[in-house]
């Protein structure tokens, strides 16, 4: 319980730790044992290789974590989730990355902005997208592309993509 | 080496059906527009709901216009909505086929009757709805109904609109039998209620209301629906509705049959209207979208189909189920699902022919495949023919039914032209 989650599916292959771009760590077990999460936070930050992204499911806004994340260089980003929960994703030693947001964006913009954007990544140049619903329809094109991405699914069903250059 | 990962179902590239499924189906609706309005600008007066007229245009209608366009759509949302492949998919292909000789067949025989014609519908529609449903049924039940602690709207109201889609077509093919064999099944009018109830209300309500729960903030931007309260009333709906459409097998009378279905007409017609334009006036983005207003123009015919409803059941007017139909077929079904076929479409092609190669050569933007300027026109003449069809049948002037089956052929036209141009831009290659 507890434990940081790689942020893959068995359904979909294992892939290799070259791939492992999200981890995910949910602190509300841990809350829930009355256990401050920081310890586990930084202990899951420390296995997360530079530009990888910590991606943590908070229940409330993280305030004082956010300003010490920043301060370390890391790049930090909060987004709210329904019902009083903060998805909160840091990434590794890249502080000016964060994830950009494409929830106003139309079909198929979101689409056409992170396909442009496989092409476009210089070796190991990171970015990071959220999306405004799980896109079932994109996943097979990017399999297509020389990139490496990751997917995660969130709580209210959007999602956020990690995609690093080759 | 497999350089990506998804903690969720993505689509296998063969998981989604190829263009062709659904852009066949799709290339239905314009003709049936043309086919509609020339039987209304050519054919002989509409007097009564059993007009062998009237009967075929309702079923170019509900077949041909809205039928295939959902059956269409169904092939691509069930993988992308429900996270499932649809088994067999390549079967679309005969199902369309199947689909068209029947429901050619059928109006043919409901504008002269024929035997053989009316047997050759039956067979050839059964067998369509068989290959469609089974493979549907597969997929949805496969299908995760709940996400995040919470059912899934759209999941459930494509079960139940699929199950509709079974009943309603139990009950047409068993007529077109019974019309086959030159003997009619027991209680026609309370068999014709239930076929009429479940399929206006139970497959092409239920599963525009269920679906648009998802495609409305997706494509439009505006907030979620309310979870529970969608729920909730998706329940109330389906309770309805299948109360209705199966009262005429324990001997309910067609009037008690209208009556159980009152519930669920309020929902499609009333409250998912007030609903829907409401989260489409607040939207974040309120860029100008043709279907938009096929959307808007289609649920706010809503309110005249229920009120027509409650007319027919309190009045022997002929004119108020006339018009009942008219709005529910050719007002509300046909302006929003003619609206989303302005929109899938484009999306679809933009996906299957200039997806794969953003980003290594220029593309166009998706609203440059199906403009304004080519929906436009189109929306104007479809509207225009409804309201002036409504007038002809209101105020008993042919004239004005004539008229309004020109629009018609107009919209349809248009439609056709549009799609054409978008099926047949040339795609730029790989650089």
């Amino acid at each position: 319980m507890g434990e940081a989650q790689r942020g893959t599916d068995e359904r979909s292959g294992a892939p290799d730790s070259a791939t492992q771009a999200i981890t995910t760590l949910d602190v509300r077990p841990i809350l829930a044992t009355g256990r401050d999460p920081l310890d586990d936070i930084l202990t899951s930050l420390a296995a997360v290789p530079r530009g990888a992204a910590l991606l943590l499911t908070v229940p409330f806004r993280p305030t004082p974590l956010l300003t010490l994340l920043t301060s370390r260089g890391h790049g930090v980003a909060l987004r709210p989730l329904d019902g009083g929960l903060f998805a909160v994703v840091v990434v590794v030693e890249e502080p000016s990355v964060s994830p950009s947001d494409l929830s106003d964006l139309e079909p198929p913009e979101p689409m056409e902005v992170v396909l442009g954007a496989t092409t476009a990544l210089a070796r190991d140049e990171v970015r990071l997208y959220w999306l405004p619903r799980y896109p079932r329809m994109l996943v097979p094109l990017l399999a297509d592309r020389a990139v490496r991405w990751q997917l995660v699914a969130l709580e209210d069903g959007s999602a956020l993509l990690h995609l690093r250059g080759v | 080496m497999q350089l990506g990962a998804a903690n969720s179902a993505g689509l296998q590239p063969d998981q989604g059906p190829p263009l062709s499924i659904p852009a066949s189906f799709f290339s239905l609706a314009p003709l049936s527009l043309v086919a509609a309005g020339l039987v209304l600008l050519l054919g002989p007066e509409l007097t009564s709901r059993w007009t062998p007229t009237l009967m075929a245009v309702t079923h170019i209608g509900t077949l041909g216009l809205l039928g295939s366009v959902m059956l269409g759509a169904l092939y691509q949302m069930v993988p992308v909505l429900a996270g499932q492949p649809v088994p067999l998919v390549r079967l679309g292909h005969g199902v369309f086929v199947a689909w068209v000789v029947g429901a050619v067949a059928l109006i043919g025989a409901l504008m002269r009757p024929s035997s053989t014609a009316f047997t050759v519908a039956a067979v050839a529609l059964g067998c369509a709805l068989i290959a469609f449903l089974l493979p549907m049924a597969v997929a949805l039940g496969r299908a995760t109904s709940r996400a995040a602690g919470a059912h899934r709207v759209e999941v459930h109201g494509m079960r139940a609109a699929v199950l509709a889609l079974g009943v309603t077509g139990l009950y047409g093919v068993y007529m077109a039998s019974g019309w086959a064999q030159l003997a009619l099944p027991a209680n026609r009018m309370a068999l014709i209620g239930g076929h009429v109830t479940i399929g206006l209300l139970g497959w092409i309500g239920v599963l525009l209301t269920s679906v648009s729960t998802k495609i409305i903030p997706m494509f439009y931007l505006t907030a979620e629906f309310p979870r529970r309260p969608a729920l909730v009333g998706l329940g109330v709906l389906v309770a309805s509705v299948f109360g209705a459409a199966l009262a005429p097998l324990l001997g309910a009378e067609p009037r008690t049959v209208a009556w159980l279905a009152l519930p669920a007409a309020a929902l499609v017609w009333l409250v998912h209207p007030a609903i829907v334009l409401r989260m489409l006036a607040d939207r974040r983005r309120k860029r100008v979208d043709m279907s938009v207003r096929f959307w808007q123009a289609g649920l706010c015919v809503g309110p005249l189909i229920v009120t027509t409803a409650i007319a027919s059941l309190v009045s022997d007017d002929a004119r108020w189920p006339l018009l009942f139909g008219w709005f529910a077929v050719f007002g509300w079904g046909g302006l929003i699902v003619h609206g989303m076929l302005t929109r899938i479409g484009p999306f679809l092609v933009w996906f299957h022919r200039y997806a794969p190669i953003v980003g290594h050569t220029k593309v166009p933007p998706m609203r440059q495949l199906f403009p304004a300027s080519r929906s436009r026109p189109a929306l104007l003449l479809h509207g225009l023919g409804v309201a002036i069809g409504a007038l002809g049948l209101g105020l008993n002037q042919p004239i004005l039914v004539r008229l309004a089956g020109g629009a018609l052929v107009g919209s349809g036209v248009v439609l056709a032209y549009a799609m054409a141009r978008m099926a047949t831009r040339s795609s730029p290659r790989k650089e």
